[in-house]
């Protein structure tokens, strides 16, 4: 029976074993990596029907967040703006310009501007914009710099660990209210950011939840 | 299998003293009962029925197969956010808004808070502002957002089974009132309503059309008669019953806590009396008289079981005691009570003169009503737990009158405004027939229902939560009845019809309902408007109350000669027509919520049955030869599958009779049977078609409440039905902790010890 298999087939247990884990292993970086919001949303840049710039209108017109998304501090939703927003200023600045015309054409028939939806939480979760900018969490947190977007794409991965991870040591995230919408700005150092945080949730009562319940209810 | 939790011995205390059951099968700890305790719900409620494992699979593997086929779950669904071309004023996505409106329910309307998301009804509940009510809401009120959404409801105006579209149905209804001068051969059939806005516009339409004939009908009576009230106390009159005040209680077959119309200011009242906080605090008490059995009855502190048609005896006998009048007792000829019961009724409520209400069921004859007030005026009440309000008499035809002048050949047009006779109206009015006889009908109405397949015009009817409108409630305060959402059918409303008919310059009933509330206050009209829409009441429109005499003479002669007390049996049941506890008069049938909302007292859902007494059951041939106890507990054999399997039945009046399950109630007069109303619908819906028995099919006009000889035969057939009496059973925890309220005051912390 010996010469069926050859002296090599010895290895053959350890080489499986080996083998395995090798695969194993590559299968779950891969997992980790390709099937994560991390690679699955972050850099999602669809096109959207009006080509406005973040980048020209909060960037260097320095107009604040909350002239368009107008309700962010008192719904947990943070609205997108009416057509009539936008004409507030464009029935004077470029009234003509042919980029504009699908915004003018919803102001004039109610015809809603179908703009692509790119932050976009699953129905399973709650999130309320309202708690968060009036506790001092920046739009910056989870939207990164909009203000130097040209077109607005997904820069956080916005998953359960990113969420955990902020609602777990809050005290890194926080900055004073007046600044929540100041995408630029920094605490000085580290350590005055940890020290001015951990006095906000002292403050502020901050006690974000941790629980399932917290945002799957 | 539930959890079981091990609670303490019971003390000694709890063993001697009265021991609640939520069933005679409890009581008498019958082997069905024991183990259906050992289950959360029962038999087979957790199975599907009607599909098998193998099958299942099947559909799993197709849907996996055509699913994966395609990988459509691979690619990124791209959404869409889609904000208004122009801001909509005070709409803040995500945020509800709230706006003050009311539900209107024959002659009351329930203020309301309505919630609203983007423009959408969401959630009723009562208006916390209105104080006498502060923010309670009714069990229909709660579940009428759902009638709005209902996909059953009409979508469209309909002539001759075609369709009408909006500017032709306005030239119709304009030509109605033009095709009749003076409203010769014009007549109207309406709810009752207590709409300021429909009295003016009817008052505007009778002086315009003085021959056309204004009808209103209710199947279902929830008011006391204002005729006995002009009769004896010398004018139109409304009681209004103050419970708060009232130490002692007596309820005359009066549901007064959940049927009778402002039950909830009642059971509001009634609870603010009952509550005891501390030591001190005195407490009601409730004496019940009735042949059903009630909400009120159970709350009762002592109940009598009675035959509704002997009430009047009680009342005769009481009022004989009450008031020392002898001629009285003449009424109470006959009458089968204990004299104690009466004797002790009696000096109760005559220690506690102008303090103790009597208050009598508004189905019950007018007889009975009149002595009622006899006692109340002897006791000293009236102005005090009873006050009175105008009830201004609507002048209204009834739908008798209205069939005479049918079958006269008088009536070329009828309108009918919402109701539905061809399904409740009484029996021996054949009321199909002479709508059908009628040469236009034209007929406004929420669903297609029994009386629009008859009618050669259906106008679409708007909901409530679509309507400009007003009502009144229990004190005659003014609400406004807001839209929250533009028609979704292009629904009209009643007042909006009747002005088109009239041919008023002003149809719109907004403007309608603006002129009613703005244009008494001049000048200042505006701002009243909208501080009536922004409170959701009309400050200082509660109707004054006013002085009351009662007149003895007057009483006499109403009674006229004393009627023997009828002697029922197995051969002469007396049969109690009632509103269902769900459905009300048949009118929220077709609401999914409301059916599922088990009876308070029967506990079934989806259905109706006519309820019997365990010794009528048993003289019918139901378990001979066991003891009462036996009928009318429900064992295994009576109930499968967590339905109960009741036994059908044949009901007789005077030659009509309906096939009909009977369920076996405890606490029901022994010979009156109970059939609630509001079911066997024959209109086309989804929730409501082939669920339960039309009880109207044996109701005349003579008789709509209550009625003598009927007759019961077990057809020897038995049909399931939903029954949820013993879900979520439990043992060895007391339901209710009790105690008197002389040893409350001894030990205000009795309940913590009882049970724990």
């Amino acid at each position: 029976m010996s010469n069926i298999f050859p002296k090599s087939a010895n290895r053959l247990p350890l080489q499986i074993v080996i083998y395995l884990f090798v695969v194993g292993g590559i299968a779950t970086a891969a997992v980790d990596y390709y099937m994560t919001p991390k690679y699955t949303r972050v850099g999602y840049t669809p096109v959207q029907p009006v080509p406005f710039s973040h980048a020209l209108h909060a960037g260097q017109l320095g107009i604040d967040c909350r002239y368009c998304h107008s309700n962010v501090e008192r719904s947990g939703h943070s609205n997108i703006p009416t057509a009539q927003t936008c004409m507030n200023c464009h029935s004077q600045v470029k009234a003509t310009s042919p980029l504009l015309a699908v915004v003018k054409h919803s102001y004039e028939t109610g015809e809603p501007v179908p703009w692509v939806w790119i932050h976009q939480t699953p129905d399973y979760v709650y999130f309320n914009h309202a708690i968060h900018v009036n506790r001092g969490v920046s739009c910056v947190e989870c939207h990164g710099r909009v203000d130097q977007m040209d077109v607005v794409t997904h820069a956080k991965p916005l998953s359960m660990g990113f969420c955990l991870d902020c609602h777990r040591d809050p005290q890194d995230h926080l900055r004073p209210n007046s600044q929540v919408t100041n995408l630029a700005w920094q605490a000085p150092s580290a350590e005055a950011q940890t020290k001015m945080g951990a006095q906000f949730v002292h403050d502020w009562n901050v006690r974000p939840p941790q629980s399932c319940s917290g945002c799957h209810r | 299998m539930k959890r079981k939790i091990d609670h303490p011995a019971p003390s000694a205390r709890e063993l001697s003293g009265p021991k609640y059951w939520r069933g005679l099968e409890e009581l008498t700890d019958s082997p069905g009962f024991k183990a259906r305790l050992e289950r959360e719900f029962p038999d087979g409620a957790s199975t599907l029925d009607g599909v098998d494992r193998r099958q299942f699979m099947k559909i799993m593997a197709a849907g996996f197969a055509l699913g994966g086929a395609g990988l459509a779950g691979c690619r990124r669904p791209e959404a869409n956010i889609l904000p208004f071309g122009k801001s909509v004023e005070g709409a803040i996505p995500g945020l509800p808004l709230y706006y003050a409106t009311a539900m209107p329910l024959r002659r009351m309307a329930l203020p309301l808070l309505a919630e609203t998301h983007q423009g959408r009804p969401t959630k009723l509940e009562g208006n916390p502002g209105y104080a006498p009510l502060g923010g309670v809401c009714s069990l229909a009120a709660q579940a009428s957002l759902l009638e709005l959404y209902d996909p059953d409801r009409a979508t469209a105006h309909t002539a001759a089974g075609a369709r009408l579209d909006d500017a032709a149905l306005k030239d119709r209804l304009g030509a109605i009132g033009r095709a009749h001068a003076a409203g010769a051969g014009l007549a109207f059939l309406a709810e009752t309503s207590s709409s300021p806005t429909r009295a003016r516009l009817v008052a505007g339409l009778r002086a315009k059309f003085p021959k056309a004939i204004w009808a209103e009908y209710e199947p279902v009576t929830d008011e006391p008669p204002v005729a006995v009230a002009q009769a004896v106390l010398g004018g139109a009159l409304r009681p209004l019953y103050r419970f708060a005040k009232a130490k002692r209680i007596l309820s005359l077959d009066c549901d007064f806590l959940s049927a009778e119309a402002g039950s909830l200011t009642y059971a509001r009242d009634y609870a603010a009396g009952r509550r005891v906080t501390s030591r001190d605090d005195a407490m009601n008490r409730l004496y019940a008289v009735e042949s059903n059995l009630t909400l009120t009855g159970s709350m009762a502190d002592h109940r009598l079981r009675l035959a509704s048609s002997h009430l009047l005896a009680f009342a005769g006998a009481l009022a004989a005691q009450v008031t020392g009048d002898k001629s009285f007792a003449a009424l109470a000829q006959g009458l089968d009570v204990k004299p104690e019961w009466i004797a002790e009724c009696a000096n109760d409520l005559a220690a506690n003169k102008g303090e103790s209400l009597v208050i009598a069921g508004a189905h019950l004859p007018a007889a009975v009503h009149a002595v009622a007030y006899a006692i109340n005026a002897a006791l000293g009440n009236l102005g005090r737990t009873v006050e009175f309000v105008d009830a201004a008499p609507s002048g209204a035809a009834s739908l008798t009158d209205l069939a005479a002048a049918i079958r006269a050949g008088s009536v070329q047009t009828l309108v009918i405004l919402g109701g539905n006779p061809a399904y409740n109206a009484p029996a021996d009015l054949d009321w199909p027939a002479l709508q059908k006889s009628v040469g236009e009908v034209v007929r406004l109405g929420y669903y297609v229902d029994e009386t629009s397949a008859l009618a050669q015009v259906h106008v679409t009817a708007a909901h409530y939560l679509e309507s400009w409108g007003d009502g009144r409630t229990l004190d005659g305060t003014v609400v406004p009845i807001q839209p929250m959402i533009l028609p979704l059918f292009g629904g009209l409303t009643e007042i909006e019809v009747l002005a088109r008919i009239a041919g008023e310059a002003e149809t719109d009933p907004y403007k309608l309902v603006y002129e009613t509330i703005a244009g008494p206050a001049g000048a200042n009209g505006a701002a009243v408007f909208r501080r009536f829409l922004h409170d959701g009441w009309l400050a200082d429109s509660a109707s004054p109350t006013l002085p009351a005499n009662f007149d003895s003479a007057a009483l006499a002669r109403l009674l006229g000669s004393a009627m023997a007390v009828p002697a029922f049996s197995k051969a002469n049941l007396e049969v109690r027509f009632v509103a269902d506890h769900k459905v009300d008069d048949g009118r929220f049938a077709n609401n999914g919520w409301l059916q599922e909302c088990p009876d308070p007292m029967t506990k079934l859902a989806w259905d109706n049955a006519i309820l019997v007494s365990p010794r009528l059951a048993k003289e019918l041939g139901i378990d001979p030869q066991a003891s009462m106890l036996q009928v009318a507990r429900k064992d295994e054999q009576d109930f499968i599958k967590g339905q109960e399997q009741a036994h059908m039945a044949e009901l007789m009046i005077g030659g009509r009779k309906i096939l009909a399950p009977l369920h076996i109630q405890v606490g029901l007069s022994n010979y009156t049977v109970i059939v609630p109303l509001g079911y066997g619908r024959a209109m086309n819906g989804r929730i409501c078609q082939g669920i339960g028995f039309n009880g109207y099919a044996l109701r005349t006009a003579g008789a709509p409440n209550i009625a003598a000889g009927g007759t019961l035969a077990l057809t020897g057939e038995r049909r399931a039905m939903a029954d949820t009496q013993w879900h979520w059973s439990m043992e060895g925890r007391e339901i209710v902790r009790e105690a008197n309220y002389s040893e409350y005051q001894e030990n205000p912390a009795f309940v913590k010890e009882l049970g724990m």
